[in-house]
């Protein structure tokens, strides 16, 4: 897995493609069952799922890709609604090696 | 003077301390509330304080966590895959893990959770590398050995704070000397598991107890924690039992005597109605 950050922001259905493939392996099934409930529709997730997920993603992209903000239960319901946020924060992701931690 | 409460589930144990608390003033010392099954709620109560919470939440969203959100800080229940069976265990303290950066990004001084799992072993002199321990596995573990000897009592779990990492299968959660503020994280203090006639139970300290804004999401974690901690070992859940040095109803916009005695009443009536 990549630590490099990427030049060019994925898509938002690229984001949910990439989401749904770590939520299958955050809940151990298989992408093709996480797709299968998907379509047609969205797909529910947790807040704890969503922050690994997101956790998962900065670090293959090499980003910083989530604000305080961004960490409320109420941003992270969905993977349609996870895809948004990040595609939003993409361009203007700070390298995940610059994250001052506490 | 302590007061307690006794509960079937989560709901009635939590509906009762409410209105306890405010009869006694709306403070109190060592409230002590008991909760017969920490792993069930009754749906009417839940709903209407989540409704309360949520009203709250939209006139300022820190002002206080939601219910789920709480209860996440002290386990995150969507990332245990039951059924996985004792893998569940070691994919759940990867996820934790994995995500605990970020998670400190909202939390800046971790979760409950992380303490339990990832405890901050002091560096040692011989100049190798500080590791984290898991007191939430140490537990787990002994009580499965407990299991495996055909023991079905263990009172060798109680400890104090201050060597986790030697003798206990207790869960302390303070950490000497990083957490000097007097308000806020963390309030629970310990978390103390025993084995009596083959069930485990759980005993929780707090050092002070926000009955609304925390002690319902507070309750639903623990739980959590007693029924994945007794899963994973093989023995049945027992009771929680809650001890708040201090308690209080809560403060605050949104919080005052009248709003909360509606609280009151509106969760009563929902049990009166499911009942």
């Amino acid at each position: 897995m990549t630590t490099t950050a990427t030049e060019t922001s994925p898509t938002t259905p690229e984001l949910a493609t990439a989401i749904v493939t770590v939520l299958a392996e955050i809940r151990q099934v298989t992408v093709a069952e996480l797709e299968a409930e998907r379509t047609g529709g969205d797909l529910e997730m947790a807040s704890p799922e969503a922050v690994a997920v997101i956790a998962t993603l900065e670090h293959r992209f090499g980003r910083s890709l989530a604000q305080v903000d961004d960490l409320e239960p109420e941003q992270l319901t969905s993977v349609a609604n996870l895809a948004n946020l990040l595609h939003r924060r993409f361009p203007t992701a700070a390298p995940l090696s610059t994250r001052v931690e506490s | 003077m302590a007061l307690f409460v006794e509960g079937e589930n989560v709901s009635a144990a939590w509906v009762e301390g409410l209105e306890r608390l405010l009869a006694a003033g709306g403070e109190a010392v060592n409230l002590t509330v008991a909760i017969a099954d920490p792993t069930t709620e009754e749906p009417a109560v839940r709903s209407v304080v989540d409704t309360f919470i949520d009203e709250r939440r939209r006139a300022g969203p820190r002002s206080v966590e939601r219910i789920s959100t709480v209860a996440n800080t002290i386990f995150p229940q969507s990332l245990y895959i039951e059924r996985l069976g004792e893998g569940a265990e070691s994919h759940l303290y990867d996820l934790e893990r994995r995500a605990r950066r970020l998670t400190r990004v909202r939390n800046r001084q971790g979760t409950y959770f992380e303490r339990m799992v990832a405890w901050p072993v002091e560096k040692p002199s011989n100049g190798q590398p500080a590791e984290n321990f898991n007191q939430l596995d140490q537990a787990v573990t002994r009580l499965r050995r407990l299991r495996k000897q055909g023991t079905r009592r263990g009172n060798q779990f109680e400890i104090g704070l201050t060597t986790p990492a030697d003798q206990a299968i207790a869960v302390p959660i303070v950490v000497p000397g990083r957490d000097r503020q007097t308000m806020g994280f963390p309030c629970l203090s310990h978390v103390s598991l025993s084995l009596q006639k083959g069930v485990v139970h759980m005993t929780a300290i707090y050092r002070n107890h926000e009955f609304i804004k925390r002690g319902y999401g507070n309750y639903v974690g623990l739980g959590r924690v007693l029924r994945f901690v007794a899963q994973q070992s093989g023995w049945p859940v027992g009771e929680l039992t809650c001890v708040s040095a201090s308690a209080t109803v809560g403060g605050g916009a949104g919080f005052a005597r009248g709003a909360v005695t509606e609280l009151l009443d509106a969760c009563r009536r929902a049990q009166k109605e499911a009942s």
